[in-house]
Order: structure tokens, then sequence, then C-alpha cells
């Protein structure tokens, strides 16, 4: 018999599934010219202050490990930061871990909490990684999916009606990628109600939390009693432009610190030393570029807004991150049907919303990390698409 | 949000060509609000022209010449800073005009056809005006930068054409 690679992968990592738009994917990287709406990061370059600090310490000789939990000052300014924005307080000595990207905090967190057959309530739809993650650790992933009859907003209902004895963690990512939604303090409170009364672990993915444009960002770690069984993942990836840096981090309580950084030491050791200084600056620096990041993002968000409406895009307004997700239903085709035809037809990429999860069937996401001009030609086109 | 004409004014700032329908949207206000908005502010002389940034270099076959000056004044009774600014700002080949700090007390840039002709009005017109002590012309040898834009190529875009 032959050599089958098959026969030597795990039936875990089998069991998940693999991307099921990588048809869409590979038509998208093999057109030339199009307008892309359907890019998940910003399109802003990392400020100067924070490229310029590195290459500083390149030239100084920064090269080497730092600690597992991350440099000391970068951890002192993560905790600075949450307390300054959010009003958190942890301890940069025992409550706060620097990895690599929130990607792998998603990961890490999620691995120091799940035996197998774990429930971990999934709103969707969601990025893409908390289903794959939970299944890598061996977890059910049980999806809650939201709708737009509601704003893309999970209730405390949508929670209830999963709850089974096996349900251990709540998945919380608001602002939310691809819909744009974004919680209050009164909503989040009920969510936190529900958590306590289930017992519930939440991991908040709060990596967009910079990116929010009709209220101040709430962290879910800040509401009554929700510190202690909050592991909340952040990152500089999104706020400050910093996508290929890979610097995130976790904040939560001490023991679930001391768990995770035996997984953090002995895969990663520590997130790259280039990236962390860098965040360093970031914090120190960076903060009014944020600002005019997020005006711009802002300006972009209203002009989609009010664009969609005009040509009879019917879509949930969105308040958060720089995504918008309208609902392609009502044109009669399935999400992956009407972004392929877009592309080929208009040369606009958008993200299918099934890639997100079953409950995106029927919506596209449309990102507006794009420049200005670039939207104004994508919106025209999509009009035509849609109206001609 | 910001202050709505504070707002529009930094869209503005950052392209003024930008289709008017467009801001509107940006700002959240609908378009004769916006034209109103303008119109008051361009009354006011808040927006006190709409030009372009050019290359000029790349273009013109005998590039202009440009120079920083700086200028010392001797203070005189009865002429303050404003009046000596208003007669340097006169002439045309005086692009900007700033009072500055330090040993200086303005600075401003002139662009002329040929180095002969900056110098001509250096010695000419600018050291001749009353109250001027000194001058200190710099040639510019080349230009970098202006109005945040870097002179040269457009930054492409590096980024994959879709992620989640
Ligand atoms: C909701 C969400 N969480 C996490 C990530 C990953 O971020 P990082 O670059 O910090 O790994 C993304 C990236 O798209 C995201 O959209």
């Amino acid at each position: 018999m032959s050599f089958q690679p098959d026969h030597y992968i795990t039936e875990d990592i089998k069991a998940i599934p693999p991307s099921g738009i990588r048809k869409f994917f590979d038509l998208c990287a093999n057109s030339k010219d199009i307008i892309s709406l359907g890019v998940g990061e910003p399109d802003f370059v990392s400020p100067w202050t924070i490229r310029e600090a590195c290459v500083y310490s390149l030239e100084k000789g920064y090269t080497m490990y730092t600690s597992n939990y991350g440099m000391l000052e970068l951890r002192q300014e993560i905790v600075r930061y949450l307390y300054e924005r959010f009003g958190l307080s942890y301890d940069e000595n025992k409550e706060v871990i620097v990895t690599v990207g929130a990607s792998e905090a998603i990961d890490m967190a999620l691995r120091t909490l799940l035996n197998p057959g774990d429930e971990v309530l999934i709103p969707e739809p969601c990025y893409v990684s908390y289903q794959a993650c939970t299944l890598m650790s061996h977890g059910k992933p049980v999806m809650i999916p939201t709708t737009a009859a509601k704003e893309f907003k999970l209730t405390p209902e949508d929670i209830e009606a999963k709850i089974t004895p096996k349900s251990k963690v709540l998945m919380l990512s608001y602002p939310n990628n691809p819909t744009g939604a974004v919680l209050t303090r009164d909503e989040l409170l009920a969510l936190a109600e529900v958590a306590k009364k289930h017992d519930l672990i939440v991991i908040s993915d709060e990596i967009y939390s910079e990116l929010t444009y009709e209220h101040e960002p709430v962290s879910f770690a800040s509401l009554p009693g929700m510190k202690e069984r909050t592991i909340l993942v952040s990152g500089l990836s999104k706020a400050f432009a910093m996508t290929g840096w890979r610097v995130g981090y976790i904040a939560c309580d001490a023991e679930f610190i001391q768990a995770m950084v035996k997984i953090h030491q002995y895969t990663i050791l520590c997130a790259p030393i280039m990236g962390q200084i860098a965040a360093i600056e970031a914090f120190r620096n960076g903060i009014k570029e944020v600002a005019r990041m997020r005006t711009e993002y802002d300006h972009r968000r209203r002009y989609i807004v009010k664009k969609a409406k005009d040509i009879g895009l019917d879509m949930v307004s969105p308040e958060g991150a720089f995504y918008a997700f309208p609902s392609i239903e009502k044109f009669g085709m399935d999400c992956e049907t009407f972004a392929t035809r877009l592309l080929q037809e208009k040369k606009v990429a958008v993200v299918p919303g099934n890639a997100f999860g079953k409950s995106g069937e029927g919506f596209i996401r449309c990102s507006y990390a794009t420049s200005m001009k670039q939207i104004e030609e994508a919106f025209h086109r999509i009009d035509q698409f849609i109206n001609d | 949000m910001k202050d709505l004409k504070t707002e529009i004014l930094n869209i503005l700032a950052e392209d003024s060509t930008k289709n008017r329908d467009t801001v509107a949207a940006m700002v959240g206000i609908d378009r004769a609000a916006l034209d109103q908005a303008i119109k008051e502010l361009e009354e006011d002389r808040i927006i006190l022209k709409y030009t372009a940034i050019i290359d000029w270099d790349r273009i013109n076959t005998e590039p202009m010449v440009y120079a920083r000056i700086d200028v010392q004044v001797q203070p005189q009774r009865e002429v303050g800073f404003d009046d000596i600014a208003r007669r340097i700002g006169g002439f045309p080949e005086v692009k900007s005009l700033m009072l500055v700090s330090g040993k200086f007390d303005f600075a401003l840039m002139v662009e002329a056809p040929t180095m002969m002709e900056v110098s001509n009005f250096v010695s000419g017109k600018l050291s001749t005006i009353d109250g001027i002590k000194s001058t200190w012309t710099n040639f510019v040898l080349k230009k970098y930068k202006e109005n945040e834009v870097f002179y040269g190529e457009e930054e492409s875009d590096k980024r994959q054409a879709v992620l989640l």
C-alpha cells in the first residue's frame, strides 16, 4: 500500500472542518484589480513611532528571549492601560501573560479550561478560531445563533436555551467580527447574571474594544463579580494596526495564569521581543494614533450605513470593529453565490457570511478597513450589481 | 463625535475634492446641512482656499528654486511685527510666512525660477525693508515631505485580498 499521510493524522484534527470557503478565497487570490472589502485587518500601517522603536531596539541588540510572562515593562503598560481605559485592576506580576496575538490567548484559555466533552457556548456568527480551538481542546462547541432581528446581540434567554450540565465556558466577542455588534453595559450585566447562575467561565475576546463608535467600551471583567470568572483576551492587532507583530495578552486570576503559563512556556516560550518592545511604545505613545484611526473608521462606517440604505441593502447598523454585515437574502442567492458573482461580475471582494458559522448564511461581511475612495467605488459597484 | 465643523474641516484638509455627498454621509448629516456649514466656513475665512499639493519638480522642465529665509528684525517704535509681516508677505515670491521664537523673528519660504532671482529678491526687496536687521538664506536641495505627504511613490497595500 502506498504511503498515506491521512493515516497518521489524528481523528481530532480531521474532525475540524476545513474552511468552507477555501474555493472562494482561492478565487479572490487569483483575481486581479479587485476592490477588497474582505480584509479583516486595519488598512493602516503600524504608526511610525512604533516601527521606529522596534528598529532602534534591534540596533541596540534586543534580540533575546524574554520572561515567559512577557517583558515586565510591557505587562506594566498593559495593566496601566486596562486600569485607565476600563477601570480594571490587575497585578502585572501574577495576572497577565503576553501572548502571540489574541489567537494564542484564545487557544491557551480553552486548553486550560476544557476537559473532554466540556461544552463551550459560542455565539454565532463569530470569529473562526473559537470553534476550531474548542475542538482541538477536545471540548464541544455549542453554537448559539444570534440574529439580525436582535441586532446580533446575545441575550440571557439565548444562553439559557443551550445550557446543559456540561456547559463550562461562555465565549464573548464584542465588538463582534463579523457583525459589528456591541453590547451595552446593561446588556452585559444581564449576561453576567447568567454566567453566575450557571457557574460559567467567560472568555471575553475584547480585541476590538478600542473600536466602538456609539458608546464607550465596557470590559466584561469590569462588571461586579465578573473579574474572577473572566479570562480577558485582547491584543494590539486591531487597535494599533499591529497585526503582523503578533502581540496580544491575557489578564485574569493568578491561578488561571499559573496554569496557562505552563502551556505558553513549553509551546511558545515567549512572544517575540520585537513585538513586545513595539507594544510598549504603542501603549506609551500610540494611543492618539488609535483615536485618529477610530475617527477614520467611524467616517467610513457612517458612509456605509447611509449608502446601504440608499441602495436598498438591509443592514443592522454596526457599532464596533470595522465590519458591516448586510443581509443579501432578498436577492435570491445564497451568500457564496452572491459573493462569487459580485467578485466575478463587479470585481468587489466581500466575505460570505457562512464563513462565520451557519447563522451567517444570508449575509456578507464588508470590511471598512480600506480607504474611503475604495469604499465609494465598491458601493457604487454593489449598487449596480443589485439594482441593474 | 467631535464638533461637527472640526470634523468637516479634518476631512476637507485631507482631501478637499472628496465628493460632497460622501462627506455629508461621513459626518452623518444631509447634503444641504453640509453645504451650509461649508459656506459658513468659507465666508468666515476659516477655509481660505482649496489647493493641490504638486510635485512640480517632476513636471517643470526648469524646476523652481525654493529657499527658506530666516529674518531678524530690529524692533521699532510704532512698528509691530504685524506691520512688517504684511510688507514682507506682500511679495508674490513669499509662499509662506511665520513669526517664530528663537534666534530669528520670521521664517519664510520663497520660490522663484532661478537662484539669481531669489538672491535679487533678498538683496533688493527683503533686506531693504525698514526694520529688517539681517537675513539668512537657505536654499532647498530636496523636498521630502509636505503637508503630511511624502514626495514619490504611494505605499502599496501589502495585505492579502481576503482575511477572516
Ligand atoms: C474577534 C477576533 N479575535 C481575535 C483575532 C486574532 O487577533 P490576533 O492578531 O491578536 O491574533 C481576530 C482577528 O481577526 C478577531 O477578529
